[in-house]
């Protein structure tokens, strides 16, 4: 108990993420790709949003001092899509994540709490959200509302929380049932100052690992989305590049710089993130050896943990 | 017994939830606007009446459900109109049929064209799922075994990075690399209207298109696999039995393989049970990547030509092979658990 | 374990060495894939078939004459089945094909065609007048053929009197008959007569394609391959090579790249990107014209008028699109030949009206185009009233109600529109208009558009046919309920002129009817049609040679190529 109290302060954090040098690694490449979104437009040689007079020979050229990364299908410069393309990456990454940790956060919380037959409706119904195909549903929901980046964010928000509600579940259950929470209860504290006094601190700071996990989905989601066609034209993600680059003859004439450097991109935030996200998990459950990379991984847990307590019920 | 109480309950929740996902699927596709007659091409040729007439022969003519004449555009409709006349009973009924639909682009049965597709996704993903089984776990064992050293660090960076990488992207990556420098195929499955003088050669050359994506698929799920396996195996290496071991004089190889590996295998079974269920979805990118033509890039397709038919269907496919495997995921679990066993 | 996995490891290494050393494509003629494509070539043996192969980025969606779509099975219809008459490669000019003679009568009603003895089906059985009449007739039946049923709309009947005779009767006499029957393939009774039923007519997959043309279907693999067979007793254009083979390629890189290896002798499209690349390869000639099937870009106006709106449509268009002041300045402030440079890059020529160029005489080449001038835009919306009266760069409507705010739509299959729709936004900004750009499902796009008319800007595109009157039909004001008309215009002058070239036998009477139509629109600027697209194919010069190059148009997958092509000795 008093090692989590240690660790939640921030100075705490740091010390002890600093001891691991993965998770220094990936803060710091989370770091850069912020800064490089804040001061985009002082970093970036050319505007993408700028029109450009192009020939043909101007159309997938070469990198030169010019253009470092050489240009893309509509003569534009690779090297400043690639900066620019921070901001709508991130942007995605934070909103849908946000909205996915708003959704499963809550749904988690009041299964976990409330306990018996509500807990089980919400799990089901996680269960089933969870069994759905994503990209067939996505297209679907893009295909009816329009493909904007607002759109694309909220479908993928409203797709993505069901690891978080798992998550925030179980924690909520494991602290329901400790020792202070009983006796806080016992002489009649209410129920919103249990979950604000006491499981929300117990709560959070796997959240925080959560999110750091969700964001890295989020980006790596809209990439795919954009990819095969779902994104927003208008705005120039690393995924939109990408679909650019391929659909419009980028590997026949050779363009390897479009084909690379978004791809490099993605790998550079999404995997400084998934580094964080390691970290930060060794700093606030050293004994979890378990990684939650993938939804395969979230139901392996849940049905160790349901198989665990369908145990613990029987023995008590 | 409790066994049985247990299976009865898993498998009846998972008939829940295909029926379920019967329904969504039904409503999905009526509330998008699609249209078999404006199906990609907008020609002025084409006459009102035929337009019609080809939205009769989709049975789009006819009332979606009770009371709703059509989702997109709403417009309510009769509420007494025989049950058995809406487009929702025919769509059951051709279910248990075994039908499901024409597609909009070739007016043939979607259940031939998804058919003809199957093969090709399972000849793709079926070595690669085998390749990243053995090797994720052999590299999970070893970087267990060597935890805390360079090749734990290496493995284990090597394998965050193989989950940060784009699926598709990797793949064109390695399809650029490989067809601008070792001249390997540019895609697709055969060399197209190739004729071969024995099937050895025929099969050679699908082995040459094979082999780019492949390696793709197999890098992607190697990763997760190896970080499974290697969490899985040191938590063994924790117990004190294997401490208990070694005191007494066991070779490692032989903890590793009696002690460790068995324990690891229950939840890697779980996880490589489940991930089966997803991999059509995760083929959809490396097919399209590869031109490879089975039921990811048939996804693809449909979606690009707003197919509506055909993405039901897949639709369909992919939601109940994860139902699926979920199920024989769970049961396996409770088969190989020991905590779980009957009585 | 640590067996096993060197050993699959080990079987991976060898796998890789295998494909990168020794990777022949099982091929007779073709060179190996991974070698330079200048290996010298066996010299072709009496008794070698001269294969031709083509590729190509799609394939049929059907085989059915009746039910197909797109633009393959199209070509594949053409080269399997004859017609009455065929288009040559002017775009307007019909010669008569299955028959050798024809006589109209003095009121243009009674078509009787004489058909060319001899004929003879793949099967060996004879084509005659009865195959026709029954063909013509099976069209008329089922009017849920998309295409192909439009075109029998003024027969009355069709009739046989012998085996060599066909008699058509017209509801009306119409000007453009020949181009009525050019996709009419005339199919074989005694198979398609088992398929008359509605369903059976539509569900008939037709695999084994029995036609009377110059090639016959030897093996057909959807998304695959077609491989075709030369019909040497074809008895107007027997081939001179022996097969050919259509093969699917799923991407446009594979593509480029077989044509570059030799794995293909000629491909009918590609990337615009890679044709500079293709330009300068080895042993390849690129063509580059106008296609014979055009396609149609265009950036739709909404200028519907209030009273024509039609019951339960939205009807939500910006008022200041019904000023042609407005019209006028947004033509100006259109550069085409930066849209055609960066979209199409430099494939293709700035557009008029939405009769393209390949259509041949009907084609009014006499329209000056809008030249790109800002200072000009700006002085016409300075004069008409539209000025900028808060100063925040955009224009207002003369009453100062709304600013010039437009909608600017494109569906999402449209590869090029993004592009395009970026650059009208960023020019038409330099003349005070402001757009907002959204794409759109194709689908929920149709909904928007027409009737509903719930837009401002739309760019989008027709396929077109090689008579004009499809597409201008769309502009007369009859069709705007109808979902036809995507710009809601109305202009009682050019209905009554659609009238007359319905109804003027004479040709050249007719031109200049349709020249004057085309004119009429351009002068209002009811649309603004950025380009005709270019068409770019390429063929290897050291396989086959006598393609059809010089023509106005350019199709070499059509059968004026490819019956005349032949090996290169």
């Amino acid at each position: 108990m008093s090692e989590q109290t240690q660790t939640t302060s921030l100075r705490g954090l740091w010390a002890s993420l600093k001891r691991n040098p993965m998770a220094v690694a990936g803060l710091f490449m989370v770091l850069f790709t912020v800064l490089l979104a804040l001061f985009a437009p002082l970093l970036a040689p050319y505007n993408p949003k700028e029109s450009v007079r192009v020939t043909v020979d101007d159309i997938y050229a070469a990198p030169s001092s010019a253009h470092w990364l050489g240009t893309d299908d509509a003569g534009k410069d690779v090297f400043s899509n690639l900066i620019y393309g921070t901001r709508v990456s991130l942007t995605v990454g934070f909103f849908a994540a946000f909205i996915s940790l708003a959704i499963g956060g809550t749904i988690g919380l009041v299964a976990g709490f409330v306990g018996g037959r509500v807990e089980n409706l919400l799990m089901r119904f996680t269960d089933v959200i969870l069994v759905i195909p994503d990209l067939p549903l996505i297209m679907v929901l893009v295909a009816l509302t329009k493909p904007s980046l607002v759109n694309i964010i909220i479908v993928i928000g409203i797709l993505g929380w069901t690891g978080t509600a798992r998550l925030v579940r179980s924690q909520t259950l494991s602290v329901k049932e400790r020792k202070f929470v009983l006796r806080a209860r016992s002489i009649g504290a209410g129920n919103f100052y249990l979950i604000r006094r006491h499981i929300f601190p117990s709560v959070f700071p796997l959240m925080m690992v959560n999110t750091v996990l969700v964001i890295s989905l989020a980006i790596l989601e809209e990439s795919s989305l954009a990819f095969i066609g779902l994104g927003d034209p208008t705005t120039l993600s690393w995924g939109q590049m990408l679909n650019f680059a391929f659909t419009r003859g980028g590997m026949s004439s050779g363009a390897w710089w479009a084909l690379i450097s978004p791809g490099f991109a993605i790998v550079w935030v999404v995997l400084g993130l998934t580094l964080l996200g390691q970290g930060l998990e060794q700093v606030f459950n050293p004994r979890l050896e378990w990684h939650h990379l993938s939804k395969a991984k979230r139901m392996v847990r849940r049905i160790i943990t349901r198989s665990v307590e369908s145990d613990k019920e029987e023995a008590s | 017994m409790r066994g049985y109480r247990y299976l009865l309950n898993k498998i009846a929740w998972a008939c829940l939830t295909v029926l379920f996902v019967i329904v969504l699927n039904f409503f999905l596709f009526r509330i998008l606007p699609g249209d078999p007659a404006r199906a990609g091409i907008r020609d002025p040729r084409m006459t009102v009446q035929a337009q019609e007439a080809i939205r009769v022969r989709f049975g789009l003519d006819k009332p979606v459900i009770n009371c709703f004449e059509s989702l997109n555009p709403l417009r309510l409709g009769k509420c007494g109109v025989n049950p058995l006349d809406t487009q929702f009973f025919i769509y059951i009924r051709n279910l248990f049929r075994g039908e499901l639909g024409f597609s909009y682009h070739t007016n043939r049965p979607v259940v031939d064209m998804i058919g003809e597709r199957l093969w090709n996704t399972i000849l793709l993903t079926g070595p690669a799922q085998i390749l990243s089984i053995v090797l994720g776990m052999g590299l999970g064992l070893l970087a267990a075994w060597k935890a805390h050293t360079a090749i734990d660090y290496a493995s284990l960076i090597g394998s965050l990075v193989a989950w940060s990488v784009p699926t598709f992207w990797l793949g064109i990556l390695l399809l650029f690399w490989g067809s601008s420098k070792l001249g390997l195929p540019i895609g697709g499955k055969m060399t197209a209207g190739a004729t071969y003088a024995s099937t050895a050669e025929q099969w050679l050359d699908v082995l040459r298109h094979m082999l780019l994506p492949t390696i793709t698929f197999t890098i992607v799920y190697m990763g997760e696999y190896m970080l499974y396996m290697r969490s899985a195996v040191l938590e063994v290496l924790a117990e004190d039995y294997t401490l208990t071991a070694k005191a007494k004089g066991l070779k490692t190889s032989r903890i590793l393989r009696v002690h460790a590996l068995p324990n690891a295998l229950l939840p890697m079974v779980t996880i490589i049970a489940l991930n089966l269920g997803f991999i059509v979805s995760g083929a959809i990118f490396i097919e399209t990547v590869f031109s490879w033509p089975g039921l990811g890039l048939a996804v693809y397709e449909a979606l690009n030509r707003r197919d509506y038919p055909m993405l039901q269907g897949l639709f369909l496919l992919l939601a109940l092979s994860v139902v699926l495997a979920n199920l024989v995921a769970e049961l396996l679990y409770s088969v190989l658990d020991p905590r779980i066993k009957t009585g | 374990m640590s067996t096993q996995k060197w050993s699959v490891s080990l079987l991976m290494v060898l796998v890789l060495v295998v494909a990168a050393c020794g990777g022949t494509t099982p091929q007779a003629p073709a060179a190996a894939a991974t070698q330079p494509a200048a290996t010298a070539q066996p010299t072709a043996a009496v008794t070698e078939p001269a294969v031709l192969r083509i590729g190509w980025g799609g394939s049929p969606d059907t085989l059915n004459p009746g039910t197909a779509v797109l633009a393959e099975a199209y070509t594949l219809f053409e080269l399997v089945y004859d017609a009455m008459y065929q288009l040559q490669l002017d775009g307007s000019t019909y010669t008569l094909e299955l028959a050798d003679s024809v006589n109209v009568s003095e009121d243009g009603l009674v078509w009787t065609f004489h058909i060319r003895p001899g004929i003879k089906f793949h099967d060996g059985v004879p084509l005659t007048a009865k195959d026709i009449a029954f063909s013509y007739n099976y069209y008329q039946a089922h009017q849920d053929f998309p295409y192909l049923s439009v075109y029998t709309v003024y027969f009355e009947s069709v009739e046989a009197p012998d085996d060599s005779t066909v008699v058509i009767k017209l509801t009306q006499a119409i000007p453009n008959m020949e181009s009525q029957l050019i996709f009419l393939y005339v199919l074989p009774e005694h198979i398609w007569s088992q398929y008359t039923d509605a369903t059976a007519a539509v569900e008939f997959e037709n695999e084994a394609m029995i036609g009377s043309g110059p090639f016959k279907m030897v093996e057909y693999r959807q998304n695959e391959f077609v491989h075709l067979a030369a019909n040497k007793d074809h008895y107007l254009t027997p081939p001179k090579v022996d097969e050919l083979v259509f093969q699917t390629f799923e991407n446009q890189d594979a593509l480029v790249q077989a044509i570059r290896t030799g794995q293909v002798d000629m491909i009918t499209e590609m990337p615009m990107t890679a044709v500079p690349g293709l330009r300068t390869a080895e042993n390849v000639k690129l063509v580059t014209g106008a296609p014979l099937s055009p396609s149609i870009r265009d950036v739709i106006f909404n200028q519907l008028e209030p009273e024509n709106c039609p019951p339960d449509a939205a009807c939500t268009g910006h008022p200041a699109l019904r000023d042609r002041n407005v019209r006028l300045a947004l033509a100006h402030a259109t550069d085409k030949q930066k849209i055609i440079d960066v979209a199409l890059l430099g494939l293709g020529t700035p557009g008029r009206t939405l009769v393209a160029n390949g259509l041949g005489m009907w084609y009014n080449s006499s329209l000056q185009d809008y030249a790109f001038d800002i200072a000009e835009a700006n002085r016409i919306l300075d004069q008409a009233g539209y000025a900028d009266t808060d100063g925040d760069g955009v224009r207002q409507m003369p009453d100062g109600s709304a600013p010039l705010l437009f909608r600017l739509y494109w569906p999402s299959d449209i590869e090029a529109a993004p592009r395009t729709a970026e650059m009208l936004a960023e020019t038409w900004g330099q003349v005070g208009v402001k757009v907002q750009p959204q794409a759109f499902d194709p689908d929920a796009l149709t909904a928007v558009c027409c009737p509903n008319f719930d837009f401002d800007v739309i760019i989008w595109g027709w396929g077109s046919d090689p008579d004009p009157a499809f597409l201008l039909g769309t502009l007369t004001t009859e069709q705007i309920p109808t979902g036809s008309s995507e710009t809601g215009y109305s202009n009682p002058e050019f209905d009554a002129l659609f009238v007359e070239q319905g109804t003027t036998l004479d040709k050249t009477k007719r031109q200049e009817i349709i020249w004057e139509m085309q004119r009429i629109v351009f002068d209002d600027v009811v649309y603004i049609i950025p380009y005709y697209e270019d068409a770019a194919q390429a063929y290897r010069t050291d396989r086959f040679t006598g393609w059809i190059i010089d023509q106005p148009k350019l199709e070499l997958s059509d059968p004026s190529s490819l019956t005349v092509v032949e090996p290169v000795k």
